[in-house]
């Protein structure tokens, strides 16, 4: 089961007094409305499109935190996988779709057959393999990393890799798709778009307080160990 | 049992009793591909030395013999060949009987009688190596520039042929697979002591 982001946009126009409703019956038909359309909105200082950034913006926050981060099932709904890449190719820094990768590789994966990974050896084990191909008969599936590029002994080998595409979550907000983070991110998403709504000195309080919300999401994440 | 599986069998049973977390022969089966001709030549020759399963490793090779000489097959163990035999492939109608002899002084020696009557062969070092088959046939003299021109079979102790796909099946009995796979592992784990 997912959140709607307009659950979300509707928690964090809620408390910058942006929705429609001169009574509280009216407050909560607004409220419950989906999907919010800016003639739900009334608030003259941030427009609707905004709160959208407001949440998007801290959506990418914390991918940028959980991509990196040993949290495999945070991390989870970010990972695609990269183009089919031979020995030697340098590390991409775009998935196979284009999209810019922004944390830690995960698996390392044949090319041929995804379902198997491939493990770690020295890059010397891996240039003896490459440099003398005929004489050996059974298959291994070794890899390093040398510098930003990747050596293997397989034909081709897959990176896992977490992206984040700012113009495909836009499409999704405006469609009311659920979060794309776990759903217990929920209060996060709507603590870090709450940050980006301060306008001069309007909601300066109150982004203050919601900043230490979020922070405190965010320091939850740790950094994995990068592989060497 | 395939090449495939037999290392997988060897690197696995290498690991018996260790914490495969910490272990550093877990990713190991580059290594063990590259033991195994030494392992093969190792099992080999300790079957070849025990007249018990001498018979176990043997396999026959077909040989080229020129004017009486041949080289013999790399994988073919020389000190098997106490119980080696030898055929003549085109001759099928009388029961064969050749007799290998040890030493070279006996073998080029004129024969007379009933020793004369059987075909005899020796395995030599002419080049430094021992592995030079010499034949002559019954009644022959021996004569460095002339003798034997054809093909004949050695049925001899033999290293176990190098599967060529990991998908190939292992040619050997099931009593010498076992002792290979054992002799992998531990060579995995550097316990294979060399046979002098």
């Amino acid at each position: 089961m997912g959140v709607p982001y307009h659950d979300i946009l509707a928690a964090v126009a809620m408390r910058t007094n942006a929705l429609n409703g001169a009574s509280a019956a009216a407050l909560e038909t607004t409220y419950n409305v989906r999907p919010l359309t800016a003639a739900n909105f009334q608030s003259t200082i941030f427009p609707f499109t905004d709160y959208r950034t407001a949440i998007l913006s801290a959506e990418q926050k914390l991918a940028q935190v959980i991509a990196p981060s040993n949290d495999e099932a945070m991390r989870a709904p970010l990972f695609t996988q990269t183009a089919a890449l031979a020995s030697g190719a340098v590390l991409p820094a775009v998935n196979s779709a284009g999209v810019s990768i922004i944390g830690h590789y995960g698996a390392v994966l044949d090319g041929t057959d995804t379902s198997v990974a491939c493990t770690k050896q020295p890059v010397q084990v891996i240039r003896r393999r490459l440099a003398t191909p005929a004489i050996w008969k059974i298959p291994v599936y070794y890899f390093a990393y040398t510098g930003n590029r990747i050596e293997h002994t397989r034909t081709t080998v897959i990176l896992e890799c977490p992206v984040y595409d700012y113009e495909a979550q836009v499409t999704a907000f405006n469609a009311n798709d659920d979060m794309l983070l776990a759903d217990g991110l929920m209060e996060a998403l709507i603590c870090g778009g709450m940050t980006m709504l301060v306008r001069d000195d309007e909601w300066l309080s109150q982004a203050q307080q919601f900043v230490t919300y979020f922070n405190n999401t965010l320091a939850r994440f740790v950094p994995a160990e990068k592989a060497a | 049992m395939t090449y495939a599986e037999f290392i997988a069998s060897a690197c696995t049973q290498a690991l018996s009793g260790v914490d495969a977390n910490v272990s550093p022969i877990l990713d190991i089966e580059m290594v063990a591909e590259a033991l195994v001709p030494t392992v093969f030549q190792q099992v080999a020759a300790r079957y070849a030395a025990d007249p018990d399963k001498r018979s176990l490793l043997r396999r026959t090779h077909t040989i080229a013999l020129t004017n009486g000489i041949a080289d013999l097959p790399d994988e073919a163990l020389s000190a098997g060949k106490a119980g080696a035999i030898v055929n003549d492939p085109t001759d099928v109608t009388v029961a064969q009987n050749a007799s290998m002899v040890w030493y070279w002084n006996d073998f080029v020696a004129p024969r007379s009688g009933l020793l004369a009557q059987i075909p005899q062969w020796i395995i030599n070092d002419d080049d430094g190596l021992l592995n030079t088959f010499h034949y002559l046939e019954a009644n022959e003299t021996y004569d460095p520039s002339s003798g034997f021109t054809g093909n004949l079979e050695i049925m001899i102790s033999s290293v176990p042929e190098i599967p060529a796909t990991a998908a190939t099946t292992l040619n050997v009995p099931g009593e010498a697979l076992s002792d290979l796979i054992s002799a992998l592992a531990s060579a995995l784990r550097n316990q294979m002591k060399a046979v002098a």
